[in-house]
């Protein structure tokens, strides 16, 4: 189900070339985004809405209606030549996101389980040819969370509604967020209790595969004899066709694994 | 004028001019190899973290070596020890008295360099003063209070107070205390105050709101409702927070109670009525 729909996805790959008084419209989930370019310059408006199961993907090069006038947000960038073809690039969060299940999730002493999950994502606006960041904009509104076991010991993350599933496939479509497995293997002789997951997005890379669906590195956990985590693994995916190529490197090297907010993965 | 020329020669010929020309050519070249120092010790890669220590041992080697410069000095031009070190012992004294303010705040500048409370771009509050720490120095420190002024505190008076370094940890509460009248419902309230805590864009989803009946007073429920938030937004959240609940109270008619006064006017028997 979810790559017949993320087809139409791969269009993010072409650049997009303006030409003067053009514009470029593209809805992507819950962000609503246009792009104009006027005389010496190049005009950002964007708009995000609350609805987080919004699915639209709407992409239109060059939009045939005026630059709207009621959308929150604008930035506007000088360019004394000719603006250059753009990339649109979707990307990961700086930060890392935390999942809430709905309802703590159990793991039996000695399983293993696969837990599939819907991460935001970003999308980067940049020169095509020369590669310089232009802007960055969240698709989804985020808003802060604390992960960590006291209020002394953490990390600020990023909170958002995550989907999450057993199974890939109950995982509805978002165009706007890209799949990430992690699986989870309990060797402790106690069950693990998952109150909150942590998906340490900056050091994920993106992925899309040849159909149109993004999809994260895979995260390997395995939980010690006191269920805390032990080792963690990021992997290249190998979710749907397994053919798949890199959209986003990861921000951040993964470091040692004694940096223990970064390990700390599960609460 | 042949006196004058006579006691200038007499002058000039008692001093021994070998000596005291090695000695300017020992400052001289002092100099030069304190610049040098000064230009390796630039070269020691470091990071904004321990700055002030870097600033600290710069000046200890610094201030070393020019003392060990004039020692020498004074050897190769012959002065006596003795009479320099009594000298120096009263000379010490004298300076000890007079500059007993400057030394310990140099001292408690030493202590806040190496056991660092704070660093600079802290924000921070010491002796009624809030702001932003600009620099810690051997003598005082330097805040730029949030209304952009800028403070300069002695050393000794900020390891005299205690300080609050609101900058320490990731993330910080800010406590609501509000009061309400008998008649309003505490659970309503309580929804109310959740529900604007989680539309703010500022507040943390985790650690929750806190919320607390703190006193029933005489006119009034007093209630302390907690949220949290990162460091770096916590006056804008405070702000934001603080103008969002406002509105919410508005809207949904709950109304902070006044102090008020009611008045009973008795006439006296015989009196004329109004």
């Amino acid at each position: 189900m979810i790559r017949e729909q993320a087809q139409e996805l791969n269009i993010l790959q072409n650049p997009v070339d303006l030409d003067l008084g053009e514009i470029f419209h593209l809805r992507y989930g819950p962000l609503d985004l246009y792009l104009e370019r006027a005389e010496s310059q190049l005009r950002l408006r964007w708009m995000t809405s609350q609805d987080f199961m919004d699915s639209s993907f709407e992409y239109q090069l060059p939009f045939k209606g005026m630059f709207p006038e009621n959308l929150l947000s604008e930035k506007r960038f000088a360019f004394t030549g000719k603006i250059p073809p753009l990339k649109i690039l979707p990307c990961l969060g700086e930060k890392p996101f935390v999942a809430r299940p709905e309802t703590p999730f159990m793991i039996l002493p000695g399983e293993k389980t696969s837990i599939y999950l819907s991460t935001p994502m970003s999308l980067r606006i940049m020169d095509n040819q020369s590669h310089q960041i232009i802007d960055e904009l969240p698709v989804i509104e985020r808003t802060k969370t604390w992960f960590g076991d006291s209020f002394t010991s953490g990390q600020l993350c990023f909170f958002t509604h995550i989907h999450a599933a057993l199974k890939e496939d109950e995982l509805p479509f978002r165009p706007h967020r890209a799949l990430t497995l992690v699986t989870i293997e309990n060797r402790s002789k106690k069950t693990i209790q998952i109150k909150r997951l942590k998906i340490p997005a900056p050091y994920l890379t993106l992925y899309q595969e040849e159909r149109g669906v993004f999809v994260t590195s895979t995260l390997n956990v395995k939980c010690d004899i006191k269920g805390k985590v032990k080792e963690l693994k990021i992997v290249r995916p190998s979710l749907g066709d397994g053919k798949n190529v890199q959209i986003f490197p990861p921000r951040e090297a993964l470091p040692s694994s004694i940096f223990k907010s970064v390990t700390e993965l599960m609460r | 004028m042949n006196i004058i020329s006579q006691a200038i020669f007499d002058i000039f010929s008692g001093i021994h001019w070998q000596p005291l020309l090695s000695g300017f050519l020992v400052l001289l070249l002092g100099q030069l190899g304190v610049r040098g120092l000064q230009y390796l010790l630039d070269l020691v890669p470091g990071d904004d973290t321990n700055r002030q220590k870097r600033f600290l041992i710069r000046k200890l080697v610094i201030y070393t070596t020019y003392l060990f410069i004039i020692l020498l000095f004074l050897r190769v031009i012959g002065a006596d020890f003795k009479m320099v070190l009594s000298a120096a012992g009263v000379l010490t004294l004298a300076v000890g008295f007079a500059a007993r303010t400057s030394i310990s705040n140099l001292i408690s500048g030493v202590f806040l360099i190496f056991e660092r409370p704070f660093v600079v771009g802290d924000i921070i509050e010491v002796n009624n003063v809030e702001g932003e720490v600009v620099s810690i120095d051997l003598l005082s420190m330097t805040i730029r209070t949030l209304d952009n002024l800028k403070v300069r505190l002695p050393n000794e008076i900020v390891v005299g107070h205690p300080v609050k370094n609101y900058s320490y940890f990731p993330i910080r509460r800010f406590d609501m205390t509000l009061y309400f009248r008998y008649t309003e419902s505490l659970t309503n309230i309580h929804n109310l105050l959740l529900k604007v805590a989680k539309g703010n864009e500022y507040a943390l989803e985790e650690p929750e709101p806190y919320f607390q009946v703190k006193a029933f007073k005489e006119d009034s429920i007093e209630v302390m409702f907690a949220v949290w938030s990162s460091v770096e937004d916590f006056y804008e959240f405070q702000s934001s927070f603080s103008k969002e609940v406002h509105r919410a109270f508005k809207n949904s008619g709950i109304e902070q109670p006044f102090h008020s006064v009611e008045m009973f006017h008795k006439s006296h028997p015989g009196a004329e009525n109004p």
